[in-house]
């Protein structure tokens, strides 16, 4: 059996559009690899990072959002927990007072930039993680 | 100390020839297993020796499998019958393999000599250029597509590029894969497994070969490929994302060399100048330029002039060894293939492809895998070169370069 120039080019064509769309779909629900926080860069600034680190900082602002800082002892990251995320928390009984400083803090969202400094912005509920001392 | 660097190089061109005849495997998918390695080897100039040696080992023997495997039927549309397989249809895959290694041999020696005496302005001419990165990237592609010429097939390039282009930004940018092995199963799937499916379904036969030493091409061409290949090759080292067919094209076109023994020439001068200037690269610019550099950068975190001097000697020796190796396989392996069954030798490798890509990067790297040969095969089909699907690097360098890359992961979620 030969088959013919024109059904292996649609045959093609489709296995490379439907394997593109199986690919999107995965990596929307594939978890991104934890990354230490030293090894977090601006190259990877848009992308959805996990890391963890110690609670070392928490500003509470006006507005209600919660300002952390978790360290891994190397470097640094900004956590903004903005006031409708708080509000969120608060409803399912977590509140500013349940992180303490030492703390070690799960966190996953979306790296960014702020004024220069890379925050990492939490989106869902589940996730930032208090693991404890 | 001395007698142990012989050895790791020699244990390194071993592995090196072995990697070079495997299609599709390549140094970068065994580094993570040697930098976890690094404790039990008392010196670390060994490790490095070593992988070096791994390197220039496989670009010299990467081009027999690329020549004698995956070969279309003779008969197929002229065009998209890579240069290297249009010479064993012809019967001369030995020369082909034979201008492989004359060019790839004196563009190693001519770039040690550059690196050696001008290595000291790279890092400014990789300075000066880098702002310029994302535009010269620009400039590669539409060459790409314009170099097809005819209207219809402009437009065909321009969607591989921006097919493979995709999968690059989703693979390389996302979880999905391990990204220290994110290039195997995209590389294999673009242009092996494809090109291989290509040879199977067309049910190729190869002619007796000719073994002689004759080189039907010019001193003239010859050279003259060979010092654009080594110009290209060096730039090729130091600007990420353009890949060496793209850069051999087009220095093709710049020469106006136009016939496929020259293009080999060229395409192996850029091999080994890039190879030479991308394992250098930490002195040369500071930065790494090939996974192999990366390795050596964790291995030995400060180089200097000396430990640079270590590096192009053990170059130098690599070459002296398996030059004649790799004559030596071009000679015997075509001897081999008129015994077997071609067809079945392509299938053999291509299920070997499939079980390493599976075993190395699990059912989401065989996704990739199937994604990357669909594009692939699509090229073939029609009818434009497989080298478009480079844009699986260059779309992604271009988002990098530019600085779109936040807003692109945000759109897409990833």
């Amino acid at each position: 059996m030969k088959l013919s120039k024109n059904f292996l080019t649609v045959l093609s064509l489709f296995t490379s559009i439907a394997g593109l769309v199986l690919i999107y779909i995965a990596s929307l629900n594939i978890e991104p690899q934890k990354t230490a926080i030293s090894d977090i860069t601006s190259d990877m600034e848009g992308r959805r990072v996990i890391t963890t680190g110690y609670l070392i900082e928490k500003r509470k602002h006006e507005d209600g959002h919660l300002f952390l800082t978790i360290s891994d002892n190397k470097t640094k990251m900004q956590v903004p927990l903005f006031s409708d995320f708080m509000s969120s928390l608060n409803q399912i009984g977590i509140t500013t007072d349940d992180f303490h400083l030492n703390d070690k803090i799960s966190v996953r969202g979306t790296l960014e930039n702020y004024k220069g400094r890379l925050q990492i912005v939490p989106k869902n509920l589940n996730d930032v993680k208090i693991l404890g001392e | 100390m001395l007698l142990e660097i012989f050895l790791f190089s020699l244990f390194g061109i071993i592995l090196g020839v072995i990697l070079g005849l495997l299609p599709g495997l390549h140094l970068n998918n065994l580094l993570p297993l040697f930098a976890s390695l690094t404790f039990l080897i008392p010196n670390p100039y060994y490790l490095v020796v070593f992988i070096i040696s791994i390197a220039i080992a496989q670009v010299f023997t990467s081009f027999i499998p690329s020549i004698y495997l995956g070969a279309p039927d003779g008969d197929s549309n002229s065009l998209s019958v890579l240069p290297g397989h249009r010479l064993l249809l012809e019967g001369r895959g030995y020369e082909a393999i034979r201008l492989t290694v004359i060019g790839g041999l004196i563009a190693l020696i001519i770039s040690i000599i550059v690196v050696l005496f001008f290595g000291n302005y790279f890092a400014s001419l990789y300075n000066i250029t880098r702002p310029y990165i994302p535009y010269a990237l620009i400039v590669v592609i539409l060459f790409m597509m314009f170099s097809e010429r005819q209207f219809k097939k402009i437009i065909l390039a321009g969607v591989i590029i921006l097919l493979s282009g995709i999968l690059g930004v989703l693979v390389l940018n996302s979880s999905i894969i391990p990204q220290q092995n994110a290039l195997f199963p995209t590389f294999a799937g673009l242009f092996a497994i494809s090109t291989l499916i290509t040879s199977i379904t067309e049910k190729a036969k190869i002619p007796k070969q000719q073994i002689d030493s004759t080189l039907n091409a010019s001193k003239w061409s010859i050279s003259k490929s060979i010092a654009l290949g080594v110009i290209a090759g060096i730039l090729v080292g130091l600007l990420p994302a353009v890949g060496v067919s793209q850069a051999a094209t087009f220095m093709q076109y710049l020469g106006r060399l136009g016939e496929g023994r020259t293009f080999l020439v060229t395409l192996s001068s850029i091999n080994t100048a890039n190879e030479v200037v991308s394992l250098n690269s930490l002195y040369l610019i500071s930065n790494p330029r090939s996974g192999a550099s990366v390795a050596i950068e964790r291995i030995l975190p400060e180089i200097n002039f000396y430990d640079v001097l270590l590096f192009l000697g053990v170059i130098f020796f690599t070459s002296g060894i398996v030059v004649p190796i790799t004559l030596y396989l071009g000679r015997t392996i075509p001897q081999l293939l008129v015994k077997i069954n071609y067809t079945f030798l392509s299938l053999t490798v291509m299920v070997f492809l499939t079980l390493m890509i599976t075993i190395m990067t699990g059912v989401y790297g065989l996704l990739v895998g199937v994604t990357a040969t669909g594009i692939g095969l699509l090229s073939a089909y029609l009818g434009v070169r497989r080298s478009n699907c480079m844009g699986i690097l260059l779309l992604p360098s271009i988002f990098f370069f530019t600085g779109l890359n936040p807003l692109v992961f945000t759109l897409l979620n990833i």
